[in-house]
Protein backbone atom coordinates (compact mmCIF):
# COMPACT_ATOMS: atom_id res chain seq x y z
CA UNK A 1 0.00 0.00 0.00
CA UNK A 2 0.78 3.46 0.07
CA UNK A 3 -0.75 6.23 2.34
CA UNK A 4 -0.48 6.40 6.35
CA UNK A 5 0.54 4.23 8.52
CA UNK A 6 -1.23 5.17 12.69
CA UNK A 7 1.21 3.20 15.59
CA UNK A 8 -1.57 3.01 18.22
CA UNK A 9 -0.23 2.47 21.95
CA UNK A 10 -1.82 0.33 24.29
CA UNK A 11 -1.54 0.06 27.60
CA UNK A 12 -3.28 -3.77 28.70
CA UNK A 13 -6.32 -3.54 26.61
CA UNK A 14 -6.58 0.18 26.51
CA UNK A 15 -5.91 2.40 23.65
CA UNK A 16 -3.82 5.45 24.93
CA UNK A 17 -5.61 8.91 23.57
CA UNK A 18 -2.55 10.11 22.33
CA UNK A 19 -4.22 8.11 19.06
CA UNK A 20 -6.75 10.86 18.75
CA UNK A 21 -3.87 13.36 17.59
CA UNK A 22 -2.39 11.39 14.89
CA UNK A 23 -5.32 10.74 13.24
CA UNK A 24 -6.00 14.66 13.23
CA UNK A 25 -2.44 15.03 11.50
CA UNK A 26 -2.97 12.25 9.31
CA UNK A 27 -6.26 13.83 8.11
CA UNK A 28 -4.01 17.45 7.48
CA UNK A 29 -1.43 15.18 5.15
CA UNK A 30 -3.51 12.04 3.83
CA UNK A 31 -4.62 14.63 0.72
CA UNK A 32 -1.17 15.26 0.33
CA UNK A 33 0.15 11.62 0.37
CA UNK A 34 -3.01 9.29 -1.32
CA UNK A 35 -3.52 5.68 -0.52
CA UNK A 36 -4.61 4.35 2.45
CA UNK A 37 -5.13 5.46 6.23
CA UNK A 38 -4.39 2.04 8.71
CA UNK A 39 -3.19 1.69 11.97
CA UNK A 40 -1.26 -0.40 13.77
CA UNK A 41 -1.28 -1.76 17.31
CA UNK A 42 1.50 -3.69 18.89
CA UNK A 43 -0.07 -6.32 21.14
CA UNK A 44 1.08 -9.54 23.69
CA UNK A 45 0.11 -13.06 22.31
CA UNK A 46 -3.10 -13.79 22.59
CA UNK A 47 -4.16 -10.41 23.73
CA UNK A 48 -7.84 -9.01 22.31
CA UNK A 49 -8.02 -6.07 19.75
CA UNK A 50 -8.70 -2.68 21.67
CA UNK A 51 -12.61 -2.29 21.12
CA UNK A 52 -11.60 1.45 21.05
CA UNK A 53 -10.15 0.59 17.48
CA UNK A 54 -13.42 0.68 15.86
CA UNK A 55 -14.54 3.61 15.31
CA UNK A 56 -11.95 5.00 13.68
CA UNK A 57 -12.73 6.61 9.83
CA UNK A 58 -9.45 4.34 9.18
CA UNK A 59 -9.28 1.37 6.33
CA UNK A 60 -8.24 -1.11 8.45
CA UNK A 61 -6.03 -2.17 11.75
CA UNK A 62 -3.09 -4.64 11.46
CA UNK A 63 -2.76 -6.10 15.08
CA UNK A 64 0.95 -7.17 15.86
CA UNK A 65 1.17 -10.09 18.34
CA UNK A 66 3.87 -12.20 19.39
CA UNK A 67 5.85 -13.42 22.81
CA UNK A 68 7.19 -9.93 24.49
CA UNK A 69 5.31 -7.55 22.45
CA UNK A 70 2.82 -6.57 25.71
CA UNK A 71 5.36 -5.00 27.53
CA UNK A 72 6.95 -1.49 26.35
CA UNK A 73 10.08 -3.25 24.87
CA UNK A 74 11.58 -0.71 22.31
CA UNK A 75 13.39 -2.96 20.47
CA UNK A 76 10.63 -5.57 19.70
CA UNK A 77 8.03 -3.37 19.06
CA UNK A 78 10.65 -1.39 16.26
CA UNK A 79 11.31 -4.49 14.97
CA UNK A 80 7.44 -5.45 15.06
CA UNK A 81 6.63 -2.55 13.36
CA UNK A 82 9.74 -2.77 10.66
CA UNK A 83 8.25 -6.15 9.61
CA UNK A 84 4.90 -4.34 8.99
CA UNK A 85 6.56 -1.32 7.14
CA UNK A 86 8.33 -4.03 4.96
CA UNK A 87 4.64 -5.45 4.14
CA UNK A 88 2.74 -2.24 3.87
CA UNK A 89 5.23 0.20 2.10
CA UNK A 90 3.63 2.84 3.93
CA UNK A 91 4.79 6.18 3.31
CA UNK A 92 4.06 8.01 6.50
CA UNK A 93 4.46 6.37 9.89
CA UNK A 94 3.12 8.34 12.63
CA UNK A 95 3.62 7.33 16.18
CA UNK A 96 2.20 9.37 19.60
CA UNK A 97 4.59 11.50 21.53
CA UNK A 98 5.09 9.46 24.33
CA UNK A 99 8.06 7.79 25.64
CA UNK A 100 7.50 4.71 24.17
CA UNK A 101 6.55 6.26 20.82
CA UNK A 102 9.73 8.70 21.06
CA UNK A 103 11.62 5.55 21.72
CA UNK A 104 10.64 3.46 19.33
CA UNK A 105 9.97 6.08 16.39
CA UNK A 106 14.17 6.45 17.10
CA UNK A 107 14.85 2.57 16.22
CA UNK A 108 12.12 2.47 13.81
CA UNK A 109 13.53 5.25 11.11
CA UNK A 110 17.04 3.68 11.53
CA UNK A 111 15.39 0.64 11.15
CA UNK A 112 13.82 1.79 8.03
CA UNK A 113 16.59 4.49 6.67
CA UNK A 114 13.41 6.85 6.88
CA UNK A 115 13.56 10.64 7.97
CA UNK A 116 12.57 10.79 11.38
CA UNK A 117 11.16 14.39 12.66
CA UNK A 118 10.15 14.51 16.64
CA UNK A 119 7.91 16.99 18.40
CA UNK A 120 6.78 18.06 14.87
CA UNK A 121 4.09 21.07 14.39
CA UNK A 122 2.56 22.01 10.88
CA UNK A 123 2.82 19.04 9.06
CA UNK A 124 3.38 19.71 5.35
CA UNK A 125 4.03 16.98 2.31
CA UNK A 126 4.90 19.12 -0.60
CA UNK A 127 5.82 17.76 -4.04
CA UNK A 128 9.61 18.79 -3.13
CA UNK A 129 9.20 16.55 0.48
CA UNK A 130 8.22 16.76 3.95
CA UNK A 131 8.36 20.15 5.88
CA UNK A 132 7.70 20.57 9.55
CA UNK A 133 8.85 23.11 12.27
CA UNK A 134 9.45 22.04 15.66
CA UNK A 135 11.44 23.25 19.24
CA UNK A 136 15.02 23.46 19.56
CA UNK A 137 17.30 25.43 22.52
CA UNK A 138 14.53 23.60 24.74
CA UNK A 139 12.13 26.02 23.22
CA UNK A 140 14.16 29.55 22.84
CA UNK A 141 13.58 28.70 19.07
CA UNK A 142 11.72 27.33 16.19
CA UNK A 143 13.14 25.08 13.54
CA UNK A 144 11.79 24.50 10.47
CA UNK A 145 13.15 21.55 9.21
CA UNK A 146 12.50 19.54 5.69
CA UNK A 147 12.87 16.35 4.41
CA UNK A 148 13.78 14.91 0.99
CA UNK A 149 10.58 12.86 -0.69
CA UNK A 150 10.85 9.29 0.58
CA UNK A 151 9.60 7.25 4.06
CA UNK A 152 9.05 9.70 6.82
CA UNK A 153 8.82 8.65 10.10
CA UNK A 154 7.07 11.79 12.64
CA UNK A 155 6.20 11.72 16.15
CA UNK A 156 3.83 15.11 16.84
CA UNK A 157 4.28 17.42 19.51
CA UNK A 158 2.27 17.16 22.31
CA UNK A 159 -0.70 19.40 21.81
CA UNK A 160 0.31 19.91 18.64
CA UNK A 161 -2.69 18.42 17.16
CA UNK A 162 -6.14 18.41 18.97
CA UNK A 163 -7.81 15.19 20.07
CA UNK A 164 -9.99 13.65 17.23
CA UNK A 165 -12.58 11.60 18.38
CA UNK A 166 -13.94 8.03 17.03
CA UNK A 167 -16.62 7.91 14.49
CA UNK A 168 -19.31 5.63 14.98
CA UNK A 169 -17.96 3.54 11.77
CA UNK A 170 -17.69 0.32 13.24
CA UNK A 171 -16.89 -1.81 10.38
CA UNK A 172 -12.89 -2.33 9.88
CA UNK A 173 -10.75 -4.53 8.27
CA UNK A 174 -9.00 -6.45 11.55
CA UNK A 175 -5.84 -8.19 10.37
CA UNK A 176 -3.90 -9.90 12.61
CA UNK A 177 -0.26 -10.46 11.72
CA UNK A 178 2.19 -13.11 14.21
CA UNK A 179 5.23 -11.40 14.73
CA UNK A 180 8.87 -13.84 15.56
CA UNK A 181 11.92 -11.36 16.28
CA UNK A 182 13.91 -12.17 13.23
CA UNK A 183 17.03 -11.74 14.98
CA UNK A 184 18.56 -12.15 18.54
CA UNK A 185 17.44 -8.65 20.58
CA UNK A 186 20.43 -7.21 22.29
CA UNK A 187 18.40 -6.05 25.23
CA UNK A 188 16.02 -7.87 27.45
CA UNK A 189 13.01 -6.55 28.74
CA UNK A 190 12.99 -8.05 32.79
CA UNK A 191 10.12 -6.27 34.12
CA UNK A 192 7.57 -3.32 34.55
CA UNK A 193 6.92 -1.35 37.81
CA UNK A 194 3.82 0.47 37.52
CA UNK A 195 3.66 3.59 39.62
CA UNK A 196 1.92 3.03 43.35
CA UNK A 197 -1.15 4.89 43.64
CA UNK A 198 -2.94 6.55 41.45
CA UNK A 199 -0.98 9.74 40.10
CA UNK A 200 -2.99 12.73 38.60
CA UNK A 201 -3.34 12.78 35.20
CA UNK A 202 -1.79 16.12 34.46
CA UNK A 203 -2.23 16.47 31.25
CA UNK A 204 -6.09 16.41 31.44
CA UNK A 205 -6.62 18.90 34.52
CA UNK A 206 -8.04 22.41 34.08
CA UNK A 207 -5.98 24.21 36.52
CA UNK A 208 -2.97 22.82 37.74
CA UNK A 209 -0.98 24.46 40.80
CA UNK A 210 3.04 23.61 40.33
CA UNK A 211 6.06 23.61 42.28
CA UNK A 212 9.46 23.90 41.41
CA UNK A 213 12.70 24.35 43.92
CA UNK A 214 12.16 27.04 45.51
CA UNK A 215 9.40 25.50 47.18
CA UNK A 216 12.74 23.83 48.86
CA UNK A 217 11.22 20.02 50.01
CA UNK A 218 7.99 17.58 49.50
CA UNK A 219 6.62 19.00 52.73
CA UNK A 220 5.77 21.93 50.76
CA UNK A 221 3.92 20.60 48.32
CA UNK A 222 1.12 19.70 51.26
CA UNK A 223 0.25 23.14 50.91
CA UNK A 224 0.11 23.54 46.92
CA UNK A 225 -2.40 20.52 47.51
CA UNK A 226 -4.93 22.22 49.27
CA UNK A 227 -4.96 25.17 46.85
CA UNK A 228 -4.97 22.56 44.35
CA UNK A 229 -8.14 21.48 45.92
CA UNK A 230 -9.88 24.31 46.40
CA UNK A 231 -9.63 24.84 43.19
CA UNK A 232 -10.42 21.28 41.93
CA UNK A 233 -7.15 21.35 40.43
CA UNK A 234 -4.23 19.02 40.54
CA UNK A 235 -0.41 19.67 41.55
CA UNK A 236 2.67 19.43 39.14
CA UNK A 237 5.88 20.19 39.60
CA UNK A 238 8.96 21.36 37.98
CA UNK A 239 11.56 19.28 36.50
CA UNK A 240 14.25 19.94 39.47
CA UNK A 241 11.48 18.78 42.30
CA UNK A 242 11.03 15.86 40.17
CA UNK A 243 15.13 15.07 40.23
CA UNK A 244 14.82 15.55 43.42
CA UNK A 245 12.29 13.00 44.23
CA UNK A 246 9.65 15.34 46.12
CA UNK A 247 7.00 14.39 43.37
CA UNK A 248 6.54 11.69 41.21
CA UNK A 249 8.32 12.22 37.94
CA UNK A 250 5.25 11.73 35.90
CA UNK A 251 3.68 14.84 37.53
CA UNK A 252 6.61 17.17 35.80
CA UNK A 253 5.89 19.97 33.40
CA UNK A 254 8.81 20.58 30.97
CA UNK A 255 10.56 19.71 28.07
CA UNK A 256 11.47 15.81 29.53
CA UNK A 257 7.99 16.14 31.46
CA UNK A 258 4.78 16.52 29.97
CA UNK A 259 3.05 19.21 27.60
CA UNK A 260 -0.02 21.15 29.25
CA UNK A 261 -2.15 23.25 28.31
CA UNK A 262 -4.76 24.19 31.35
CA UNK A 263 -7.38 27.29 31.81
CA UNK A 264 -5.03 27.93 34.95
CA UNK A 265 -1.47 27.17 35.27
CA UNK A 266 -0.19 28.05 39.11
CA UNK A 267 3.47 28.20 38.79
CA UNK A 268 4.82 28.57 42.33
CA UNK A 269 8.24 29.22 43.19
CA UNK A 270 9.99 28.11 39.77
CA UNK A 271 12.33 30.59 37.97
CA UNK A 272 10.56 29.42 34.46
CA UNK A 273 13.54 28.37 32.69
CA UNK A 274 12.83 28.00 28.96
CA UNK A 275 12.53 24.28 29.02
CA UNK A 276 10.01 24.46 31.82
CA UNK A 277 7.99 27.32 29.40
CA UNK A 278 7.74 24.49 26.57
CA UNK A 279 5.72 21.99 28.87
CA UNK A 280 3.34 24.91 29.76
CA UNK A 281 3.40 27.70 27.44
CA UNK A 282 0.00 26.69 25.98
CA UNK A 283 -1.78 27.90 29.73
CA UNK A 284 -4.64 29.75 28.69
CA UNK A 285 -3.50 32.12 31.96
CA UNK A 286 -0.60 31.47 33.72
CA UNK A 287 0.53 33.07 37.37
CA UNK A 288 3.35 33.39 39.12
CA UNK A 289 4.66 33.85 42.05
CA UNK A 290 8.80 34.41 42.92
CA UNK A 291 11.18 35.86 45.56
CA UNK A 292 12.68 36.84 42.69
CA UNK A 293 11.61 40.13 40.12
CA UNK A 294 13.68 39.04 37.69
CA UNK A 295 12.70 35.47 37.47
CA UNK A 296 11.90 34.66 33.64
CA UNK A 297 8.41 33.14 34.41
CA UNK A 298 6.90 36.30 35.07
CA UNK A 299 7.45 37.20 31.14
CA UNK A 300 5.07 34.65 30.55
CA UNK A 301 2.58 35.53 32.87
CA UNK A 302 -0.92 37.21 33.31
CA UNK A 303 -0.33 37.98 36.95
CA UNK A 304 2.44 37.52 39.26
CA UNK A 305 3.12 37.88 43.03
CA UNK A 306 7.24 38.97 43.82
CA UNK A 307 7.62 37.32 47.63
CA UNK A 308 7.64 34.35 49.89
CA UNK A 309 5.66 31.70 48.39
CA UNK A 310 4.28 30.36 51.80
CA UNK A 311 3.06 33.56 52.95
CA UNK A 312 1.15 33.94 49.76
CA UNK A 313 -0.02 30.33 48.92
CA UNK A 314 -1.32 30.50 52.75
CA UNK A 315 -3.32 33.94 51.72
CA UNK A 316 -4.07 32.41 48.91
CA UNK A 317 -5.57 29.34 50.38
CA UNK A 318 -6.76 30.87 53.58
CA UNK A 319 -9.01 33.99 50.77
CA UNK A 320 -10.04 30.63 48.60
CA UNK A 321 -11.03 28.63 51.32
CA UNK A 322 -13.65 31.52 53.20
CA UNK A 323 -14.76 31.56 49.43
CA UNK A 324 -15.91 27.98 49.22
CA UNK A 325 -17.65 28.60 52.44
CA UNK B 1 26.54 23.97 23.42
CA UNK B 2 25.32 27.60 23.37
CA UNK B 3 23.44 28.94 26.48
CA UNK B 4 19.31 29.19 25.34
CA UNK B 5 19.76 32.37 26.53
CA UNK B 6 22.26 33.64 24.11
CA UNK B 7 20.56 32.75 20.83
CA UNK B 8 20.63 35.31 18.22
CA UNK B 9 19.87 33.96 14.62
CA UNK B 10 22.50 35.72 12.48
CA UNK B 11 21.40 34.89 8.99
CA UNK B 12 18.87 32.75 7.27
CA UNK B 13 18.24 29.89 5.54
CA UNK B 14 20.48 26.51 5.06
CA UNK B 15 23.32 28.00 6.61
CA UNK B 16 21.87 29.33 9.80
CA UNK B 17 24.31 30.39 12.50
CA UNK B 18 23.90 31.30 15.70
CA UNK B 19 25.67 34.23 17.56
CA UNK B 20 27.78 32.81 20.59
CA UNK B 21 27.23 35.44 23.51
CA UNK B 22 28.78 33.55 27.37
CA UNK B 23 30.58 30.62 27.23
CA UNK B 24 29.35 27.30 26.27
CA UNK B 25 28.14 25.06 28.75
CA UNK B 26 28.41 21.17 28.13
CA UNK B 27 24.78 19.26 27.64
CA UNK B 28 23.13 19.57 30.97
CA UNK B 29 22.07 15.54 30.10
CA UNK B 30 25.46 14.63 29.62
CA UNK B 31 26.88 15.78 32.44
CA UNK B 32 24.37 12.97 34.17
CA UNK B 33 25.55 10.14 32.10
CA UNK B 34 29.19 10.83 33.39
CA UNK B 35 27.59 10.63 36.75
CA UNK B 36 26.48 7.19 35.95
CA UNK B 37 30.25 6.36 34.83
CA UNK B 38 31.51 7.45 37.98
CA UNK B 39 28.64 5.83 40.07
CA UNK B 40 29.71 2.42 37.83
CA UNK B 41 33.32 3.50 38.76
CA UNK B 42 32.55 4.11 42.75
CA UNK B 43 31.69 0.05 42.29
CA UNK B 44 34.38 -1.23 40.14
CA UNK B 45 37.60 0.36 40.44
CA UNK B 46 38.81 -0.97 37.34
CA UNK B 47 36.51 1.11 35.36
CA UNK B 48 38.83 3.99 33.23
CA UNK B 49 36.58 6.65 31.48
CA UNK B 50 37.30 8.83 28.85
CA UNK B 51 35.75 11.87 27.86
CA UNK B 52 34.57 12.01 24.16
CA UNK B 53 33.33 14.97 22.14
CA UNK B 54 33.07 15.25 18.30
CA UNK B 55 31.85 18.49 16.30
CA UNK B 56 32.96 21.99 15.05
CA UNK B 57 33.72 23.82 17.99
CA UNK B 58 34.89 21.73 20.88
CA UNK B 59 35.85 24.81 23.62
CA UNK B 60 38.43 22.69 25.11
CA UNK B 61 38.73 24.78 28.35
CA UNK B 62 34.96 24.06 28.88
CA UNK B 63 35.56 20.47 29.32
CA UNK B 64 38.94 20.42 30.39
CA UNK B 65 36.75 22.25 33.71
CA UNK B 66 33.64 20.50 33.80
CA UNK B 67 34.51 17.03 32.83
CA UNK B 68 38.34 17.04 33.19
CA UNK B 69 38.36 16.53 37.07
CA UNK B 70 36.74 12.86 36.85
CA UNK B 71 37.96 11.38 33.72
CA UNK B 72 41.05 9.57 32.18
CA UNK B 73 41.26 10.87 29.36
CA UNK B 74 39.61 13.58 27.39
CA UNK B 75 39.21 12.54 22.93
CA UNK B 76 38.24 15.90 21.15
CA UNK B 77 37.05 14.94 17.46
CA UNK B 78 37.34 17.74 15.23
CA UNK B 79 35.07 17.44 12.45
CA UNK B 80 34.42 20.95 10.86
CA UNK B 81 31.29 19.76 8.48
CA UNK B 82 29.68 18.70 11.48
CA UNK B 83 26.24 20.47 12.27
CA UNK B 84 24.03 19.95 15.21
CA UNK B 85 20.78 18.53 13.67
CA UNK B 86 22.61 15.83 11.51
CA UNK B 87 22.62 13.23 14.34
CA UNK B 88 23.70 10.64 11.44
CA UNK B 89 27.20 12.73 10.94
CA UNK B 90 27.91 13.03 14.54
CA UNK B 91 27.66 9.25 15.19
CA UNK B 92 29.35 8.62 12.02
CA UNK B 93 32.65 10.41 13.61
CA UNK B 94 31.89 9.27 17.08
CA UNK B 95 32.24 5.15 16.32
CA UNK B 96 34.86 5.98 14.21
CA UNK B 97 36.97 7.89 16.73
CA UNK B 98 35.91 4.64 19.03
CA UNK B 99 37.13 2.41 16.79
CA UNK B 100 40.09 4.32 16.22
CA UNK B 101 40.80 3.84 20.11
CA UNK B 102 39.92 0.14 20.16
CA UNK B 103 36.39 0.14 21.72
CA UNK B 104 34.42 0.67 24.42
CA UNK B 105 32.67 -1.71 26.64
CA UNK B 106 30.23 0.64 27.60
CA UNK B 107 29.18 4.03 26.00
CA UNK B 108 27.35 6.57 28.47
CA UNK B 109 25.61 9.64 26.94
CA UNK B 110 23.03 11.95 27.58
CA UNK B 111 19.29 11.04 27.03
CA UNK B 112 19.53 14.08 24.63
CA UNK B 113 20.84 17.09 23.17
CA UNK B 114 19.75 20.17 24.98
CA UNK B 115 20.36 22.46 22.02
CA UNK B 116 17.94 19.85 19.23
CA UNK B 117 16.50 17.59 21.83
CA UNK B 118 16.90 14.85 19.17
CA UNK B 119 18.30 11.92 21.12
CA UNK B 120 19.28 10.06 18.39
CA UNK B 121 23.09 9.91 18.40
CA UNK B 122 23.01 7.04 20.57
CA UNK B 123 21.13 5.12 19.20
CA UNK B 124 22.90 5.70 15.35
CA UNK B 125 26.03 4.95 17.45
CA UNK B 126 24.76 1.97 18.70
CA UNK B 127 24.03 0.18 15.29
CA UNK B 128 27.14 1.43 13.96
CA UNK B 129 29.08 -0.24 16.97
CA UNK B 130 26.84 -3.62 16.54
CA UNK B 131 25.63 -2.88 20.14
CA UNK B 132 23.15 -2.74 22.31
CA UNK B 133 21.40 0.18 23.68
CA UNK B 134 19.49 0.77 26.37
CA UNK B 135 17.68 4.36 26.66
CA UNK B 136 16.28 6.55 29.29
CA UNK B 137 18.11 4.92 32.48
CA UNK B 138 17.30 6.33 35.28
CA UNK B 139 20.29 3.65 37.30
CA UNK B 140 22.08 1.05 36.13
CA UNK B 141 24.42 -1.78 37.76
CA UNK B 142 27.06 -3.91 36.31
CA UNK B 143 27.12 -7.34 37.14
CA UNK B 144 28.92 -10.24 36.51
CA UNK B 145 29.95 -8.07 32.37
CA UNK B 146 25.68 -7.91 32.28
CA UNK B 147 23.92 -4.31 32.79
CA UNK B 148 20.76 -4.22 34.64
CA UNK B 149 18.94 -0.81 34.01
CA UNK B 150 15.71 0.94 35.44
CA UNK B 151 14.48 3.10 32.39
CA UNK B 152 12.00 5.71 32.37
CA UNK B 153 8.31 4.40 31.51
CA UNK B 154 5.01 5.77 30.50
CA UNK B 155 3.52 3.63 33.27
CA UNK B 156 6.55 3.87 35.45
CA UNK B 157 9.76 1.97 35.26
CA UNK B 158 11.15 -1.10 32.64
CA UNK B 159 13.61 -3.05 33.66
CA UNK B 160 15.86 -4.10 30.76
CA UNK B 161 19.27 -6.29 30.73
CA UNK B 162 22.43 -6.38 27.91
CA UNK B 163 25.60 -7.85 27.65
CA UNK B 164 28.49 -6.06 27.32
CA UNK B 165 29.84 -3.72 24.82
CA UNK B 166 26.13 -1.09 25.27
CA UNK B 167 25.35 2.10 24.54
CA UNK B 168 23.03 3.72 27.57
CA UNK B 169 21.73 7.20 27.20
CA UNK B 170 20.92 8.14 31.15
CA UNK B 171 18.05 11.18 31.68
CA UNK B 172 17.83 13.43 34.56
CA UNK B 173 16.28 11.31 37.23
CA UNK B 174 19.74 9.58 38.23
CA UNK B 175 21.03 12.59 39.44
CA UNK B 176 23.33 15.62 39.11
CA UNK B 177 26.77 15.15 38.94
CA UNK B 178 28.95 15.34 42.05
CA UNK B 179 30.87 18.41 42.53
CA UNK B 180 34.89 17.61 42.11
CA UNK B 181 37.68 17.60 44.86
CA UNK B 182 40.35 19.62 44.81
CA UNK B 183 42.89 17.31 44.04
CA UNK B 184 40.35 16.40 41.18
CA UNK B 185 40.47 20.09 39.76
CA UNK B 186 44.00 20.28 40.38
CA UNK B 187 44.37 17.50 38.28
CA UNK B 188 42.05 18.84 35.59
CA UNK B 189 43.92 21.75 34.71
CA UNK B 190 47.44 19.46 33.91
CA UNK B 191 45.57 17.52 31.77
CA UNK B 192 46.24 16.91 28.33
CA UNK B 193 43.72 16.04 25.40
CA UNK B 194 43.67 13.98 22.68
CA UNK B 195 43.20 15.85 19.25
CA UNK B 196 41.21 13.36 16.63
CA UNK B 197 39.78 14.82 13.65
CA UNK B 198 37.40 13.34 11.14
CA UNK B 199 38.97 13.63 8.07
CA UNK B 200 42.14 11.83 8.99
CA UNK B 201 40.10 8.94 10.72
CA UNK B 202 38.15 8.46 7.17
CA UNK B 203 34.82 9.03 8.38
CA UNK B 204 33.01 9.07 4.88
CA UNK B 205 30.67 11.25 3.70
CA UNK B 206 27.72 10.82 5.25
CA UNK B 207 25.22 12.70 1.87
CA UNK B 208 24.44 15.28 4.01
CA UNK B 209 21.77 14.96 6.59
CA UNK B 210 18.49 13.28 5.86
CA UNK B 211 16.49 16.18 7.84
CA UNK B 212 17.90 19.48 6.74
CA UNK B 213 16.61 22.76 8.45
CA UNK B 214 15.94 25.64 6.11
CA UNK B 215 15.47 28.20 8.67
CA UNK B 216 15.38 29.28 12.40
CA UNK B 217 13.07 31.81 14.14
CA UNK B 218 13.58 33.12 18.13
CA UNK B 219 9.63 33.68 19.23
CA UNK B 220 9.20 37.13 20.49
CA UNK B 221 7.58 36.52 23.88
CA UNK B 222 5.49 39.84 24.96
CA UNK B 223 5.34 40.81 28.43
CA UNK B 224 2.24 41.90 30.15
CA UNK B 225 2.43 40.75 33.64
CA UNK B 226 0.37 42.65 36.20
CA UNK B 227 2.18 42.44 39.45
CA UNK B 228 -0.17 42.02 42.78
CA UNK B 229 1.46 44.56 45.52
CA UNK B 230 0.66 44.17 48.90
CA UNK B 231 2.18 44.89 52.42
CA UNK B 232 2.91 41.60 53.00
CA UNK B 233 3.04 38.12 51.01
CA UNK B 234 -0.42 36.95 53.12
CA UNK B 235 -2.35 39.77 51.97
CA UNK B 236 -0.95 39.72 48.51
CA UNK B 237 -1.98 36.01 47.99
CA UNK B 238 -5.69 37.36 49.34
CA UNK B 239 -5.61 39.77 46.40
CA UNK B 240 -4.72 37.30 44.25
CA UNK B 241 -6.92 34.71 45.08
CA UNK B 242 -9.88 38.00 44.24
CA UNK B 243 -8.59 38.90 41.02
CA UNK B 244 -8.39 35.09 40.45
CA UNK B 245 -11.96 34.88 41.07
CA UNK B 246 -13.46 38.41 39.96
CA UNK B 247 -11.29 37.85 36.72
CA UNK B 248 -13.38 34.73 36.10
CA UNK B 249 -9.71 32.97 35.91
CA UNK B 250 -10.14 30.49 38.36
CA UNK B 251 -13.62 29.18 40.75
CA UNK B 252 -13.58 27.77 44.10
CA UNK B 253 -15.28 24.23 44.82
CA UNK B 254 -18.10 25.29 46.71
CA UNK B 255 -18.20 23.11 49.82
CA UNK B 256 -14.79 22.33 49.38
CA UNK B 257 -12.17 22.72 51.87
CA UNK B 258 -8.04 22.58 52.15
CA UNK B 259 -7.18 18.86 52.35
Amino acid sequence: MSGILIVAEVDGVVVKPELGELVTLAGKIQESVGGDLVVGVVVGSGREVPRELEGWEIDAVHVLEGDGLGDPWPEAHSEALAQLCAELEPDVVLLAPTLLGQEVSSRLALRLNSSLIQGAMDVQLRDDGLFARRHIYGGAAVATVAAAVGRHVIVPRPGAYERAAPSTRSAIDVLRHTVSLSSTPKTRFTGLTRREGTVANIKAANVLVSGGSGIGGPEGFELLQEVADLLGGVVSASRPACDAGWVDSALQVGMTGKTVAPDLYLAVGISGAIQHLMGCASAKVIVAVNKDKDAPIFRASTLGVVGDWKEVMGGLRDALSAAAR
Amino acid sequence: MIPATSLQVVAEGPDVEVKEGPQPVPNGFDLQALEAALRLRDDHSDIAITAMVSGADLHEDVLKRTVGPFVGDIVLVADPTARPWDSRRTAMTLSAAIRHLGGADLILCGRQSSDWSTGLVPQILAAELDMACLTLVRSLRLEAGQLHAECLADEGSRSLAADLPAVVTVTSELGELRYPTVKERLGAARRRPQHLDAATLGVPESGGPIVTVTGIEIPVVSSHVEFVEAASGEVAGRELARLLLDRGMASVQKGGTAS
